[in-house]
C-alpha cells in the first residue's frame, strides 16, 4: 500500500489479519491524516475508523471548539469532557474516515458542525 | 503544547491482496490501485484436430484513479488466415440458378501466427459496499477493439477475432475465503469484408462481407483463498482455486457476396449460445507476481471457435512507484 510512500511516515505496523494498522511519524514533521486516508483509498480499501493519539498538555475544549495546530484546525464534536491532558485518542469524523453505517450515526452532528466557522484553515471533526 | 504520537487506522478488506478476487477468466469490480501499473502475459491453447491453435496476448493495465482502470492489449494468434476459407462459400444448381451459400469449412488447417491488433478495456467501480471481512462491489465496463481476422463464426470475440464493441456490469461479492462474481455484458462487433480474385490468378474479384452476430455473455466466478490459513507477512504465497462459468449467445450472421446476401444454415454461423467450465488454480507471490492455468470445456452446447479441452496460462505482476520505501 502506498502509505509507506508517504514522507511523513516513520513505520508501520499492521496485523495482515485484522487489517488494523498502526502508523508511526517522523518526529518534527508536517502529517496530513487526508493523505494518509487517501492512501488506503487509493489501494482500493475503505477505512473503517482512523483514530489518531496526541499527546496533550493541557487544552479546554467543548463540542464545536476550534483549535489549531500544526496549519490545520480541528473541531470537537459530541465532547463532554472539559479538558485534555496527556496522550488522548482522537478519532476523525467525515466521509474518508468512517465506514458509512458509522458515517450515518454522525451525520446530524456532522451537519450542525459544518455550519459552525472555524477560520479559513481546512479543518477535521474529531471526536474522543 | 500538544504533538502527534502515532495513528491506528483500520481499514476494510478481507484480505490484502484481495486474492481470491482474481479471477483467471473474468474481471471482478474491484480495480487495479491508483498509479499502480499492471502488465499481464496471458495465453490460451487448443488442438483443433491435429493443429494446434495458440493465442498469446500482452496486456497493459494502469489504475487512473482507485475507481477507474485501463487495459490495452495486444494479441497474436494462429486462428485465422489472411483470408477467409476458400471453402466458405459453395454453391448448387436449382434448375437454372446457381445458389451460392456459406458452408462449414474444414477444420485443422494451419494458419501461421499473426498479429490480431489491439482491444481497449475499461472499468469503473461506482458502487462499494465494504464491510470487515466481506464486500460488495459492482462496476461497469466498456471494451473496443480494432480486431479485424478472417473469422468465420458468427459468434464475436473482441480480444482476438472481431473488432467492435460491448460493455456490461459486474457485480462482486466476497466474504471472508469466497468471492463470487457475477459479469454480464453485450458485445455489438464490426464486419468484415475482403475482396479476392474470383479464383486462382482470375482478374475478376469478388467481394464477401460477414456481419457477425451481436451477443450476450453471462459469466459466473467463484474463488477460494486456499492458503494461507493466518497471514503473518506480505512475502507468503497464496494458492486460490477458482471455477469459472462463462456463458455466451449470439445471434445469426448475415454472410453477403458482391452484395446479396446469403442463406446461412451452417452451425458455425446460425445463431447458438453455449456455457463452458473453467476450472483453474492460482499461485500469488509476494502479494504481486500471480501465476494462473485453467482448463476449460463445455458443458451446454458448445462454441464453434475453438476445441475442447481449451487451456490458459498467464502471469501477472504489478508496478508500483519506483519511489517506494520498503
Amino acid at each position: 500500500m502506498s502509505l509507506v510512500k508517504l514522507d511523513f511516515i516513520d513505520r508501520v505496523e499492521m496485523d495482515l489479519n485484522s487489517n488494523r494498522s498502526e502508523i508511526f511519524f517522523n518526529e518534527g514533521m508536517y502529517v496530513s491524516i487526508d493523505k494518509v486516508a487517501q492512501a488506503v483509498i487509493d489501494a482500493g480499501f475503505s477505512v473503517a475508523y482512523l483514530n489518531a493519539l496526541f499527546d496533550f498538555k493541557e487544552q479546554a475544549i467543548a463540542t464545536n471548539t476550534c483549535w489549531n495546530y500544526a496549519y490545520e484546525t480541528y473541531q470537537f464534536l459530541d465532547v463532554s469532557q472539559p479538558q485534555l491532558k496527556g496522550e488522548t485518542v482522537l478519532k476523525f469524523i467525515d466521509t474518508n474516515f468512517l465506514s458509512r453505517s458509522e458515517l450515518k450515526k454522525w451525520k446530524a452532528q456532522l451537519s450542525a458542525a459544518k455550519n459552525k466557522d472555524c477560520g479559513q484553515n481546512e479543518y477535521y471533526f474529531v471526536t474522543l | 503544547m500538544k504533538s502527534f504520537v502515532g495513528i491506528i487506522l483500520f481499514f476494510f478488506s478481507v484480505h490484502l491482496t484481495k486474492a481470491q478476487e482474481l479471477f483467471i477468466h473474468n474481471e471482478s469490480a474491484s480495480n487495479i490501485p491508483k498509479g499502480v501499473l499492471g502488465i499481464r502475459l496471458f495465453g490460451n491453447s487448443f488442438n483443433e484436430i491435429d493443429v494446434r491453435r495458440n493465442m498469446f496476448a500482452l496486456r497493459w493495465m494502469y489504475g487512473v484513479t482507485p475507481k477507474l482502470s485501463f487495459y490495452l492489449t495486444t494479441t497474436f494468434s494462429n486462428h485465422h488466415g489472411a483470408n477467409l476459407p476458400s471453402d466458405l462459400i459453395t454453391h448448387r444448381h436449382s434448375g437454372s440458378q446457381t445458389i451460392y451459400y456459406p458452408q462449414q469449412t474444414q477444420k485443422g488447417v494451419t494458419y501461421p501466427l499473426s498479429f490480431n491488433g489491439f482491444h481497449l478495456y475499461t472499468k469503473y467501480r461506482f458502487l462499494t459496499f465494504d464491510d470487515a471481512n466481506e464486500h460488495l462491489r459492482i462496476a461497469a465496463f466498456g471494451q473496443w477493439s480494432n480486431v479485424s481476422n478472417a473469422h468465420d463464426e458468427a459468434e464475436p470475440n473482441l480480444l482476438d477475432d472481431t473488432k467492435g464493441y460491448g460493455g456490461g456490469l459486474i457485480v462482486t461479492y466476497l466474504i471472508k475465503r469466497f468471492a463470487v462474481s457475477l459479469t454480464t455484458g453485450f458485445t455489438s462487433p464490426g464486419d468484415y469484408s475482403e475482396r479476392v480474385p474470383l479464383f486462382s490468378g482470375s482478374a475478376v474479384t469478388t467481394n464477401t462481407t460477414i456481419e457477425y452476430g451481436r451477443s450476450f455473455e453471462y459469466n459466473l466466478s467463484f474463488g477460494y483463498l486456499l492458503y494461507p490459513k493466518k497471514y503473518i507477512s506480505y512475502e507468503q504465497t497464496n494458492w486460490n482455486v477458482y471455477l469459472e462459468l462463462n456463458g455466451k449467445s449470439y445471434e445469426t450472421a448475415v454472410v453477403s457476396q458482391d452484395g446479396s446476401n446469403l442463406e446461412v444454415q451452417t452451425e458455425g454461423l446460425t445463431n447458438g449460445y453455449y456455457v463452458e467450465i473453467h476450472p483453474g488454480i492460482q499461485k500469488v507471490i509476494s502479494s504481486n507476481l500471480r501465476i494462473d492455468l485453467s482448463a476449460g470445456t463445455n458443458i451446454l452446447n458448445t462454441s464453434y471457435t475453438r476445441f475442447y479441452p481449451i487451456f490458459m496460462v498467464s502471469i501477472q505482476r504489478y508496478f508500483y512507484s519506483l519511489k517506494r520505501l520498503k
